[in-house]
């Protein structure tokens, strides 16, 4: 079920509406978001509910295993791994490796083909499937390091694992921090009601109006068969995508942090104005932040992170920003894409440059323009339908032929200023933060927040009128 | 706190009730086009009824092909275009056709438009059909039951406001009316029929017309045959330029492909291109369409006639054609 559909309005509607009868009970609470969590996710393909099932049973048994043999807790961590990272292989890489592998063994003169093999079921990505195998296995193995008690009741753990509002895309919220808050009848306050109104509207105005309006321009120049030949036109086609997926991906976290609001949870910050960055590491730490902590958490740390020494560190960050990439999807752009990652940042690790950008006049303007050049530049592999298309996207960007006039020709008066609207009104709005105009009110005399309503209605009408034609959030695919 | 929640709702509610009923129509007809288009669809792929003629292709058979004109030459005949843009002729889309045609009827009928366009492998994907085919199930209820719900909430482009302020127009208008038989008629104003060259240049060049597409026609049309089904092909009519671009660039060789249709069953149809003017050299304008659209059944009609009961329903195909060049 789409967040952006008439159906998930009802759907909603009537969750909301039930909901304070049920959530005084521990028990009807939680059987109630069960519930309500797999009519959600069953809406797209109620087939996949078994796998959700399947391999949440293995991690809340482990969990429980750990638990009471302590001795050997590791096999049961070992087991939940297993089972997490095997269904996130079958359904998602395997048809990757395969075609990999394929090519390999044509390389020394094996003609095989492997994928004609697989099951039609392989071949299919189940909705969301690698933000809850990541939200599983931060359960069993927090349990594994002794930080988090295993609950007892599998209608409470199922609450966590699937609970709608994140299930399909973030954000990936630990079960130290959501657990004990479903043990609570935790009342939403008009405060509470009023915040969640603000981050449900906001998102939704991110992906509807401002991310789908985009992603018509967007896809129809990815979707040439031959790519325009002008660089401006590329430049503002990366610009627009990376609007786009901010926008989109945000959208649906806010979104999520809004209902969750509403049935009186707190769900973490998942995006801090990622575009206002000075560094790539102040991008990461405001980007997909539940992702970078969960890697940082599960991966770079385990795996030495910074403490073995520098070049030990390095090797570190590579090995969790490749997988990172990976993580994204199974195909070589998204591995490029975490290695542009890995390597801007290990040269900022090495030269320190954002130090010294910043120290010159203007240098924080600057320092975000160099931050954001390595961003879009990563974004081309990232959007582009194979290596060769975003090779040839980049030798366009970077070829500056093509005009005003060209960029006229291509897109016309009325694209055109779609696109400035969009853009730059995004734009506008993250200036607002870079230079910390939000730390001050916008009006003076209490009249922001007496305008607040209008401003929220008049979005609500926008997301209805001004939608643009896209569709699914881009991270269903992940 | 709660009023705030309240008011906000009720403000929501007037400004969407007032937005829908004053909103601005875009003044570029396609852009004003896009709600009805996006029903016309959803009506088009999900519709449940029965024909006696159902008419496959591209954008060109989507344009060229007026249901209504041959059901007036043919008499009471139930007559659907399920042409789509960007179609291709292939075994999902024969099996989408096949199940709109009426298992009763007295002459079950399949008219393909064979443009080369629709032999390519590119093409297979189907992707306006399946497109709208996918559609969330609560969107297509409201745009096939509620169409006049889904026009008022018809989205507002941005710049189409601000354009009107600056009296942004487009140069060129394109004009589409839908039809619920299935039919665009379409026109282009002023008419360019060498506006189509440089794309279809550039869209087409490194294709080649895929055989295993070639053989599956062939083979759909001998079953289609041995069925009981008349089948009825033809390219459709475009310039000399565009068609001269196509056989050259993909290697299509129409006379084999006749003579391949013609031997598993079909009946290959054949049209003068300079009797039907384009609007854009590959596309019949409306007025083009229902002259085609009156000629294509007279030849029909011609062929029910006189049918050439000689023909075995079990005869074998000629194999297919290797159609390049």
């Amino acid at each position: 079920m789409l967040f952006n559909s008439i159906v998930f309005l009802l759907f909603g509607a009537l969750v909301f509406a039930l909901w304070p009868l049920v959530r005084r009970w521990r028990n009807s609470r939680f059987a109630f978001l069960v519930i309500a969590s797999f009519v959600f996710y069953g809406w797209w393909d109620w087939r996949f509910l078994f796998l959700i099932i399947g391999s949440g049973l293995l991690d809340y048994a482990s969990g429980l295993g750990m638990s009471r043999f302590s001795r050997v807790k590791r096999l049961f961590l070992v087991l939940s791994l297993l089972g997490n990272v095997g269904s996130l292989m079958l359904f998602k890489y395997s048809g990757f490796f395969a075609a990999n592998l394929e090519a390999v063994l044509g390389w020394i003169g094996l003609e095989v083909e492997l994928r004609q093999g697989m099951p039609p079921f392989m071949l299919v990505l189940p909705v969301g499937i690698s933000f809850y195998t990541f939200q599983s296995m931060s359960y069993t193995i927090d349990i594994y390091r002794g930080q988090l008690q295993p609950t007892r009741n599998v209608l409470h753990f199922f609450a966590y694992l699937a609970l709608f509002p994140q299930l399909v895309a973030g954000p990936i919220i630990r079960a130290a921090d959501l657990l004990p808050q479903l043990l609570e009848d935790r009342r939403t306050t008009a405060e509470d009601r009023w915040e969640g109104l603000r981050l449900v509207v906001h998102g939704f105005f991110k992906k509807m109006v401002v991310a789908d309006s985009l992603a018509f321009y967007v896809n129809g120049a990815f979707g040439a068969s031959i790519p325009a030949e002008s660089s401006l036109y590329w430049w503002i086609i990366i610009t627009a995508f990376a609007v786009q997926i901010y926008c989109d991906f945000s959208g649906y976290s806010d979104i999520a942090r809004g209902l969750a609001r509403w049935l009186g949870y707190d769900f973490m910050v998942n995006f801090k104005h990622p575009y206002v960055a000075v560094s790539l590491q102040d991008f990461w730490r405001r980007w997909h932040i539940s992702l970078s902590t969960w890697f940082r958490d599960y991966v770079y740390i385990p795996l030495g992170g910074s403490q073995r020494g520098a070049r030990r560190a390095q090797l570190n960050m590579w090995g969790t920003m490749l997988i990172s990439g990976l993580w994204h999807g199974a195909a070589w752009n998204f591995v490029i894409w975490g290695g542009i990652h890995a390597t801007s940042t290990t040269m900022e690790r090495a030269t320190r440059w954002p130090a010294r950008v910043m120290a010159l006049p203007g240098g924080r303007m600057l320092a975000n323009a160099i931050v954001l050049l390595q961003v879009w530049i990563s974004w081309v592999f990232f959007r582009a339908t194979s290596f060769e298309q975003a090779v040839v996207i980049l030798g366009r960007m970077f070829s500056f032929e093509g005009g005003i006039g060209t960029l006229w020709a291509l897109l016309g008066g009325i694209n055109m200023i779609n696109l400035a609207i969009f853009i730059g009104g995004m734009w506008l709005r993250e200036a607002y933060f870079f230079w910390g105009l939000h730390e001050r009110p916008l009006l003076p005399g209490g009249w922001g927040r007496r305008l607040e309503p209008v401003g929220l209605a008049l979005a609500i009408a926008a997301c209805v009128y001004l939608r643009g034609p896209g569709g699914a959030f881009i991270y269903f695919q992940f | 706190m709660r009023d705030r929640m309240v008011q906000t709702c009720l403000l929501a509610a007037v400004v969407i009730v007032v937005v829908g009923l004053i909103g601005p129509t875009p003044r570029d007809p396609y852009r004003a086009a896009r709600p009805a288009e996006s029903s016309f669809y959803i009506h088009k792929v999900h519709t449940a009824g029965s024909y006696d003629v159902v008419v496959l292709g591209d954008s060109r058979t989507l344009n060229a092909v007026a249901p209504a004109e041959l059901a007036a030459v043919l008499g009471d005949i139930r007559v659907f275009n399920f042409a789509y843009q960007s179609g291709g002729l292939n075994p999902e889309i024969y099996a989408a056709g096949e199940r709109r045609l009426d298992p009763d009827s007295p002459r079950p009928t399949m008219v393909l438009g064979v443009s080369p366009l629709t032999l390519l492998a590119e093409r297979a994907n189907n992707t306006q059909y399946r497109l709208h085919r996918d559609k969330p199930r609560d969107e297509v209820l409201l745009k096939q039951h509620f169409p006049e719900v889904a026009q008022f909430f018809a989205p507002i482009e941005p710049g189409d406001i601000i354009g009107r302020l600056f009296n942004l127009r487009p140069k060129v208008m394109y004009y589409q009316e839908f039809h619920d038989d299935g039919w665009i008629a379409a026109r282009l104003v002023p008419p360019d029929t060498a506006r189509a060259m440089e794309p279809l240049a550039a869209d087409l060049a490194g294709m080649k017309i895929d055989d295993q597409l070639v053989a599956a026609l062939v083979a759909q049309t001998h079953q289609w045959h041995r069925e009981g089904i008349t089948v009825f092909a033809f390219r459709p009519p475009a310039q000399s330029w565009a068609k001269a671009l196509e056989d050259s660039l993909l290697g299509f060789d129409e006379a084999a492909l006749a003579r391949a249709v013609q031997s598993a069953g079909g009946i290959w149809l054949e049209f003068s291109p300079a009797a039907y003017p384009t609007y854009d050299g590959s596309h019949l304008d409306h007025e083009s369409a229902r002259k085609f659209s009156r000629d294509l059944a007279s030849k029909m009609a011609r062929y029910y006639a006189n049918r050439p009961e000689a023909i075995s329903a079990t005869a074998a195909p000629a194999a297919a054609p290797q159609l390049r060049r």
